[in-house]
């Protein structure tokens, strides 16, 4: 909240979610405003990811609105499915406005069966976004981008967890997304690769992306983030700058939860 | 719009789905029309055990040939008819000639103790079962065979005269005095057997004990007492007297133009032919007398017994004049089990055309979101793992006859073999890809579904091709099975390799044209592990 100026982009309003008995977001209520870059903070198992996921509906609330540029995704989401059944008209339009909103994780996901070239191409093109001329040069250019131009027809397997998850950073780019979410992209990294990744991710973030980014990474969230958000006990417990936060933290369980981490 | 693309997708599964059984129906109509001339009046398939010389067995050039063959090559001659010699299993007799995909069984057929079950010409061929034993053996008479072990094969007139309804108090106590009744595939294995000492006597028919003798020296001896005396008719199917009279009338004029013993001399089975004594005396007059006070005998006359045993031993000698199979080399053997290999072969290649495109569609309804759906494919991936093979390829095949009471066309056989094995190998397939399409970790999923994949493309793009790379060695597994599984079509006598094999190795009395069928099925099988790890090396560009 920190250009009150600029368009919503996410709305999210009493959003629930729980795992059979065991409820895990109680009543979430926030926006999302163009250009913000929000840290997602919190203890472990506290559904941070869960949150993050519900953003794209890859995890399906069970009721509230997440309205995306004034749309509820909520509204579009068919039931969870398995893997071969009927596509549905609003599953389409889902799939829509999913090329908008980017998505990185921990382990990468890249396509192991083709190229990283291929795997930052393909997307756009089987969507339909742009032709296959179009897509290869913005691929080059991507590549350019995440440093890793040489790279272009090795196969994942070939790359070290640094490189992979510039990689797949690059593939979210691809799409031109409105917004980037983020779970935990550093994780899985060797201590060594940590910083190449946060360093392609701070130019995004300089380049006015918006992002949300659930991470462990205190310097990172107090260094880019303009926004950070704990989470704890089934809700945001506590958010704002950086500065509120790890300067003057409220409430006792974030005093807890930095005195641990920091 | 809802309804409507829902519709879609499950309108393209519906099409796919079409495909595959149009390309099944086509292939199968395409012949199918033309069988449908094969089999119309002017065709006589004649059933036979391809393991029984000299009445029906394959020779050197990879002919079906012997006695009871040139007798329905020379009745088809003269009626006009084309002659379709159709190798059997000799246990589905009955449903063969039942479904209509034979027209009779001809082939040393013995009548006694089965005079109700089928429609039977006269006897032609008087036969004696006679005991066969090392030459070196100790047994000479019948009572020496007390406590011994004596092999007859399966379901042969042999066995019948020991443990079948009409045997008599007499056999049925010599039996009961043996050490065990072994029974056997065929003579072949018998005479290994006998050979190896696992067995000390064979009991069989003469014509075939005379045979063996012949060919394979004076290491055995046949025992001068018969265990019983039969005779051989040719069996139509219950009711078929249209039929058993074109034939047999037929046969009549051979034996009076002297055409059945001229073939008959030619097997050297002169001792043994009969028919003489039941050409109607309407037919005797006019040429032959002398046998005038036979003609009226009933053909299965009660009691009466001809022990034929020792006129039959006496002119044993006189019998190399018959046609009787020469060992073959190594050579000459694989050039005969040529035709048996291509059977093979297009066992196999159409097996997995069929099983693969099925299997992955038994993975889609195994997979679906539908628990009916679900529930179908787990119970029939369930019945066909669960059932022998062999047991599912003699449904598919008399089923529709049993069961719809269709009548079967004649290339049925092989198409029962294809059907059967597509069926069973779409099963084991489908786990395979399951368990494949599951070992793709959630994580690609997720990718592509946040990148907008439609879920066509998610499995055609990122879940297919990561499948199959992890399913190749359990699919190799399976292929590997798969070469040595066609071995079963002989379920159907269906002549593929191994059944060609056993047929020659019979007429040969030679256990080695087996070992070429061994040879020729590792060499397969070291052509496909090469084939399917070079795929996988291919596939190995990506980990
Ligand atoms: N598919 C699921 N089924 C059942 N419970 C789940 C499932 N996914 C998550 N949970 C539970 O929901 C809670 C929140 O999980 P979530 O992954 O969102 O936590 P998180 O804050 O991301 O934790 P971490 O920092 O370890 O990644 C946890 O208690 C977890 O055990
Ligand atoms: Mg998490």
């Amino acid at each position: 909240m920190s250009d009150k100026n600029s368009k919503v982009l996410l709305e999210i309003n009493n959003l629930k979610k729980s795992y059979g008995n065991h409820v895990v977001l109680d009543g979430i209520h926030t926006t999302i405003s163009q250009g913000e870059v929000i840290a997602i903070i919190g203890p472990s198992g506290c559904g941070k990811s869960t949150f993050l996921r519900s953003l794209n509906l890859l995890e399906r609330p069970d009721s509230g609105e997440i309205l995306f540029e004034g749309e509820n995704l909520m509204d579009m989401a068919g039931e969870k499915q398995g893997l071969f059944h009927k596509k549905t008209s609003s599953e389409k339009s889902l799939n829509a406005l999913r090329e908008k909103i980017g998505m990185v994780f921990q382990q990468f996901n890249l396509f192991p069966n083709m190229t990283v070239k291929q795997n930052i191409m393909l997307a756009p093109v089987k969507l339909k976004l742009m032709d296959k001329e179009a897509a290869s040069k913005r691929a080059d250019e991507l590549l350019e981008r995440v440093g890793l131009s040489d790279k272009a027809d090795t196969y994942p397997n070939m790359l070290s967890g640094g490189q992979k998850q510039r990689i797949a950073i690059a593939r979210s780019l691809a799409m031109n997304p409105s917004v980037m979410l983020f779970d935990e992209p550093t994780s899985a990294l060797d201590p060594e690769m940590v910083g190449e990744v946060l360093h392609l991710m701070k130019e995004l973030a300089r380049d006015g992306m918006t992002m949300v980014v659930v991470t462990h990474e205190m310097g990172f969230a107090r260094e880019v983030a303009n926004r950070v958000m704990f989470i704890d006990e089934k809700n945001i417990m506590e958010e704002g700058s950086p500065e509120e936060i790890f300067s003057n933290p409220k409430s006792p369980r974030l005093k807890d939860f930095l005195a641990r981490v920091l | 719009m809802k309804e409507s693309n829902k519709g879609k997708v499950q309108r393209r599964m519906l099409l796919l789905a079409a495909v595959l059984l149009a390309g099944i129906f086509v292939w199968f109509g395409s012949d199918g029309t033309a069988v449908q001339a094969e089999n119309d009046d002017s065709t006589l398939i004649v059933g036979f055990d391809a393991s029984f010389p000299p009445y029906g067995y394959q020779d050197e050039s990879g002919e079906y040939v012997g006695f009871d063959l040139d007798l329905a090559q020379e009745v088809c001659k003269r009626n006009g008819w084309k002659l379709v010699k159709q190798p059997i299993d000799w246990d589905s007799k009955d449903m063969e000639l039942n479904s209509g995909s034979i027209d009779c069984i001809w082939n040393g057929f013995t009548m006694n103790g089965r005079e109700e079950e089928y429609t039977w010409s006269v006897p032609y061929v008087d036969n004696s079962q006679v005991v066969i034993v090392k030459a070196d053996s100790a047994i000479h008479k019948l009572s020496d065979m007390a406590g011994k072990i004596v092999a007859v094969q399966a379901d042969s007139s042999a066995l019948a005269a020991f443990t079948g309804e009409d045997a008599t108090d007499e056999n049925k106590a010599l039996c009961e005095s043996f050490q065990d009744l072994q029974q056997v595939g065929d003579y072949n294995s018998a005479f290994m057997n006998l050979e190896s000492g696992m067995v000390d006597a064979i009991c069989m028919d003469i014509g075939v004990a005379k045979y063996q003798i012949e060919s394979r020296g004076d290491a055995f001896r046949m025992l001068e007492e018969s265990v019983s005396s039969e005779q051989y008719g040719i069996g139509f199917k219950k009711g078929n007297d249209t039929l058993r009279d074109t034939v047999q009338n037929t046969l009549f004029a051979m034996s009076e133009d002297k055409t059945f013993e001229t073939i008959a001399k030619e097997w050297g089975l002169t001792d043994c032919i009969c028919l003489k004594e039941y050409v109607p005396a309407l037919l005797v007059e006019e040429g032959d007398m002398e046998d005038d006070e036979k003609s009226q005998t009933s053909y299965v006359e009660e009691g009466e017994e001809i022990v034929q045993g020792e006129k039959v031993q006496e002119d044993t000698a006189n019998n190399t004049e018959g046609k009787s199979a020469s060992k073959s080399d190594f050579l000459s053997i694989a050039k005969q089990l040529g035709k048996g290999m291509l059977a093979t072969l297009s066992i196999f290649f159409f097996t997995l055309l069929f099983s693969l495109p099925l299997g992955l569609l038994l993975t889609f309804v195994r997979m679906s979101k539908y628990k009916v759906l679900q529930w179908i494919a787990r119970i029939y991936i369930s019945i066909m793992r669960g059932t022998p093979l062999m047991l599912q390829l003699l449904v598919v095949f008399f089923g529709p006859y049993y069961l719809l009471k269709m009548n079967l066309s004649y290339s049925y056989r092989f198409y029962a073999v294809i059907i059967g094995f597509s069926l069973n190998y779409a099963a084991y397939f489908a786990e395979i890809f399951r368990s494949g399409i599951e070992g793709v970790p959630l994580g690609q999923r997720e990718a592509a579904s946040v990148l907008g994949y439609s879920r066509m493309q998610t499995f055609t793009k990122i879940i297919f091709p990561q499948m199959v790379k992890r399913v190749m060695p359990p699919v190799t597994n399976e292929v590997i099975t798969l070469v040595k599984d066609t071995s079963l079509a002989f379920a159907l006598a269906y002549t593929e390799m191994f059944t060609l094999a056993k047929q020659i190795a019979a007429a040969q009395t030679s256990i080695l044209p087996l070992f070429v069928a061994g040879l020729f099925y590792y060499i397969f099988n070291f052509v496909v592990a090469f084939v399917m790890e070079a795929v996988e090396k291919k596939l190995n560009y990506y980990r």
